[in-house]
């Protein structure tokens, strides 16, 4: 009797001695595969911008026309979708640089140039604030004046590029983009804002700065 | 004299026990033992395989990647179907990551693809949001050969192995660097992760 129970437990031990590996194996392995595409954003200057002109006056020297019409271009790359980047603007008073940008809302917008030049051909702040105040008065702003800056923003339809939201803030507007490519166009009006331009704007180099940049996130 | 006598009646019938017990386990050895062993397999990915890679944003060309898998099997082709698939998460579940032109897809995990910007990539168009499609190359230990076979089955589109007799042998599975043509765009393709999934599956028949 017992020979006969070793002789049937023999075989079966043996079997599942044979069989275990078979158990352990696995028939399936998977491997994730993932790709990190950082966030990226390239914003040039475009080099067909027209950024320099003589000017013409009228004969009481009340009035001044910008002899060619003047714009700044800026192209934006992105592959983000939460992208935000402000346009600002500066101009130089006291000897140092101040906002130079100001207006109704984010497609009314002003531009204040101011002459670069020194003692009774410097601007002072004072004078540049007058103006970006909204209470322009000839005497009060010697050496700077302001003209229209139109914005014409075009998303690239082919990259993917969404409408930008643009908004006004005290010293530029910002803009939310998704990702794509995008040409910002700002144009300049030839004739000054009124009561920014008169006798008290001496002669010389005025000048102001706009600068696209990324804001911080 | 007593404990003597006692002794040696101990030893002697220990001696005929163990006598006894060599005599059956001598008949038990010689009686036939009939096994059938199963065919199994056993898969497993392989720590040299490559699963995260960053990309040049500008491009779309990343760092390399590459899935290594281990085969041991003593079953044969008659008795396993040998399948490499992949899987890409879309808009309306799981699809078949691979293209038509030998590519594979991966998905944005943050905004998953629609269905119809899969189709494009995998027919090398250029409409393809949340898609980027690279080359894809495999390899395998011979005599095992590795195949892409398209609608193959229940399987779909996929890599089938032949193990052509042998039992071991290892799988690499490459996705080439540079982006298909048209399936990478900075607009189309935002900033994030993109991911697809392989697969080295042994179905018993």
């Amino acid at each position: 009797m017992k020979k006969s129970k070793i002789t049937k437990l023999l075989p079966v031990a043996m079997a599942l001695m044979l069989f275990c590996p078979a158990f352990a194996a696995t028939n399936k392995a998977s491997s994730d595969q993932v790709i990190t595409v950082p966030k990226f954003i390239n914003i040039t200057h475009d080099e067909s911008s027209v950024e320099e002109t003589s000017a013409s006056f009228n004969d009481e020297y009340t009035t001044i026309t910008l002899d060619n019409a003047m714009n700044t271009k800026f192209k934006v790359i992105t592959n983000n979708p939460d992208e935000v980047i402000k346009l600002t603007a500066t101009a130089l008073a006291d000897g140092g640089q101040v906002n130079a940008i100001y207006g109704d809302d984010e497609t009314n917008l002003r531009l204040v140039f101011t002459n670069n030049g020194t003692d009774a051909r410097a601007a002072t702040e004072t004078a540049v604030t007058n103006i970006t105040g909204g209470t322009a008065a000839p005497a009060q702003n010697a050496n700077a004046i302001a003209f229209t800056l139109t914005p014409t923003i075009t998303p690239d339809d082919n990259s993917g590029a969404q409408e930008a939201t643009p908004t006004k803030e005290e010293d530029g507007v910002k803009y939310e983009l998704s990702n794509g490519i995008y040409e910002f166009n700002y144009t300049l009006a030839q004739t000054a804002v009124a009561n920014t331009f008169s006798t008290h704007d001496t002669d010389g180099t005025y000048k102001a700065t706009l600068t696209m940049s990324q804001v911080s996130p | 004299m007593n404990k003597t006598k006692s002794l040696k009646l101990l030893i002697s019938i220990m001696s005929v026990l163990l006598c006894t017990v060599k005599a059956y386990g001598y008949a038990e050895a010689e009686q036939p033992i009939s096994t059938a062993v199963q065919p199994s397999v056993s898969i497993e990915k392989q720590s040299t395989s490559i699963e995260a890679a960053t990309a040049d944003a500008q491009t779309g060309t990343h760092t390399g990647l590459q899935s290594v898998f281990s085969i041991q099997t003593n079953g044969d082709d008659e008795d396993y179907d040998f399948i490499v698939t992949s899987k890409i998460l879309t808009e309306g579940g799981e699809v078949s990551a691979y293209g038509n032109n030998g590519c594979i897809l991966f998905g944005n995990t943050f905004t998953t693809p629609t269905a119809e910007a899969i189709e494009n990539a995998k027919n090398g168009g250029n409409m393809n949001k949340n898609v980027i499609a690279y080359p894809v190359t495999t390899a395998i230990t011979e005599p095992m050969t590795v195949d892409f076979e398209q609608n193959y089955g229940l399987y779909g589109d996929c890599y089938v192995v032949k193990v052509n007799g042998s039992s071991e042998g290892t799988l690499t599975h490459t996705v080439g660097q540079t982006p298909v043509s048209g399936t990478y765009n900075i607009g189309q393709d935002p900033a994030g992760t993109y991911q697809t999934v392989v697969t080295f599956t042994a179905i018993s028949k």
